[in-house]
């Protein structure tokens, strides 16, 4: 599975998101839609860094890197 | 003489005509201007039928023209009711409406997908006045869109539509157990008083800049938007997004050059865990100010350390009391103990009952009775209710007005400061959001694949508490179906982070289900994680 399909699946299993995940798009506003919040923030982080195993820092608390499913993969990216 | 809200933005608008009243990103409106603009919603208001007494509601996210509406509303002797743009409009946006009879809503056109729903339940509802966009059409007999275009149309004078302290300024709906939400009646002498005390005792002036994030259909919105009107100061709005990433608080902090801070634990504990806070950060703070849910004692002392320079100060009350008590916090606090909720705000006076209403003595637990003037009106077409929490005083002192019963235990601690211990009912906090368990009980009931359910709350360290469902089915049920059928019935922050699928729940001898051993579960799956 892709690293994006992965953050869907998550997003989709643990989030706001009340439909199936295939109707979760890569570019699907998560916050503007209120489908993460400050503790669905917290939540991701935590899956992020025990799936790659990488370190998400302070600094990238940013919306720009959460934004969308694809802003999330490409901060994934960036790391592995 | 000021003795209503919308007089204190008059009063500074003569007083302080220039200076900036509201921040909402690089838009700035100074008090002339905030004044002007809702006395043009306030013309268009009139005639459109409001009248004092009225409820208008609101229906918007927290922004210029959230603040020019509700200026506009209570201009018109009328009391504004904030609905909760995030919750699902079917059921909440709709049951307010309904409930306290709304014929007006002030909206947004960030709205605009939910305006379907709304205008589709039969209500009284007759107007949806959109603050930033253009009328449309929206397919319902009997419910018109007024533009932006007609509110601009209007003059920018309004006379005084009368009135006296004691008539509602504002409706709160706040968690209802039996799982409706209740509407807790609060008057202009009400928020006036509490206003006058935290004005007076944050020592507030005209050069102060006022901030905070919690939505408008919470109460800790109150001080920053009157408190900031009182002394004629700025109020400057957090945008949405900001609220949620830890570093953006701190630079936000930062760049507006923010002197009052007010927010929930939970926000101040994630800015203190991942804000990258460093010495000298936040200069311009004078007071970092907290309520809504316990602060852990070992987070606030750790940020007092880091941020030194600003008093922190702990404010505690039910909505019903906007705010009862409050405790400076005058050095770092010993992570063993609990940070105390304080003693009486001016104006007001508490005291601790047993449950035959008997005092306590100093050091035992009982419930915490208020009386005083930021006390409530009572809850909105329920007399019953109503009088369940405000009584006669227990103490048998003979006087006219009635005392309110928090439901919170408290010990007084020696030091004639109030500690907090805990709820008698189902109450729980979350995210600083007072719930009450039953309702999403309610809402999953509703389900008819749910046969039996419990919500228990799992206390956490950072957001006081998540929500835990345990579900029985009647057949098979996806827990995606079920996470949309709450986000159908309860607003974001009620939806359980958890739910457990169980083939049936441990009863007590009364056959009621034993919500003390699931907790006890819950306790020993976390020991053994």
């Amino acid at each position: 599975m892709s690293i994006k399909d992965q953050i869907r699946e998550y997003i989709a299993a643990e989030l706001g998101w009340d439909k199936p995940a295939s109707e979760l798009s890569d570019d699907y506003e998560l916050l503007e839609k209120d489908v993460v919040d400050s503790l669905g923030i917290f939540k991701i982080i935590s899956f992020i860094e025990e799936e790659w195993d990488v370190e998400v820092d302070d600094d990238e608390l940013v919306p720009e890197n959460f934004e969308t499913i694809s802003s999330i993969a490409g901060l994934v990216s960036a790391k592995v | 003489m000021t003795y209503q809200l919308h007089q204190l933005l008059e009063a500074s608008a003569d007083r302080h005509a220039d200076r900036p009243a509201l921040v909402d990103r690089d838009r700035v409106m100074t008090y002339a201007e905030l004044n002007s603009a809702a006395n043009r919603v306030a013309n268009l208001l009139v005639e459109l039928g409001v009248r004092p007494g009225d409820r208008v509601g609101l229906y918007l996210q927290k922004s210029q023209e959230a603040i020019v509406g509700l200026y506009g509303i209570l201009k018109t002797g009328a009391a504004y009711v904030p609905i909760d743009p995030n919750a699902p409009a079917m059921s909440r946006a709709t049951y307010i409406i309904d409930n306290c009879g709304i014929s007006v809503v002030v909206t947004g056109e960030e709205m605009a997908d939910k305006w379907v729903e709304i205008v589709s339940a039969e209500t009284a509802l007759t107007h949806l006045v959109v603050m930033n966009a253009a009328a449309m059409d929206v397919d319902a007999p009997g419910v018109k869109v007024i533009g932006q275009d007609a509110i601009e149309a209007q003059p920018a004078t309004f006379g005084d539509a009368g009135g006296i302290g004691q008539d509602l300024a504002y409706i709160l709906y706040t968690s209802g157990s039996t799982g409706a939400p209740k509407g807790v009646k609060l008057s202009h002498l009400n928020g006036f008083s509490y206003v006058r005390w935290l004005v007076d005792y944050f020592e507030a002036s005209e050069h102060d800049r006022f901030s905070n994030h919690p939505p408008l259909h919470f109460d800790m919105s109150i001080p920053d938007i009157f408190g900031a009107a009182m002394v004629g100061a700025a109020l400057v709005l957090v945008p949405p997004k900001t609220s949620v990433f830890p570093i953006q608080i701190k630079r936000f902090i930062e760049n507006n050059e923010i002197t009052i801070w007010y927010s929930v634990p939970s926000t101040l504990s994630m800015l203190l865990q991942r804000g990258k806070l460093e010495a000298g950060c936040m200069p311009t703070l004078r007071v970092l100010t907290f309520a809504g849910e316990v602060f852990p004692s070992k987070y606030l002392a750790d940020l007092m350390r880091v941020v030194p320079h600003p008093r922190y100060i702990n404010q505690y009350g039910p909505t019903e009391t906007n705010v009862c008590t409050y405790y400076e916090v005058p050095e770092p606090p010993d992570p063993a103990t609990d940070i105390p909720i304080g003693r009486a705000i001016a104006d007001v006076e508490t005291f601790v009952v047993t449950e035959d209403g008997a005092r306590v003595p100093p050091g035992e637990v009982g419930e915490l009775l208020v009386r005083g003037s930021t006390v409530m009106r009572g809850y909105w077409g329920d007399p019953d209710k109503t009088a369940r929490r405000l009584v006669p005083n227990p103490l048998g002192v003979e006087l006219p007005d009635l005392v309110y019963r928090t439901g919170d235990l408290v010990r007084e601690d020696g030091r004639g400061d109030y500690i907090f211990l805990g709820r008698r009912d189902n109450q729980i906090k979350s995210r600083g959001y007072r719930i009450e368990l039953g309702e999403i009980e309610t809402a999953l009931y509703a389900h008819d694949r749910i046969k039996e359910c419990a919500v228990l709350a799992v206390p956490d360290d950072i957001f006081t508490n998540k929500i835990l469902a345990y579900v029985v089915l009647e057949g098979d049920l996806e827990e995606q179906e079920l996470k949309a059928h709450c986000k159908e019935k309860l607003p974001p922050y009620m939806i359980p982070d958890f739910f457990r699928v169980a083939e049936g729940l441990p009863k007590t001898s009364t056959g009621k289900i034993d919500r003390r051993l699931l907790a006890d579960e819950i306790e020993k799956d976390e020991e053994q994680a």
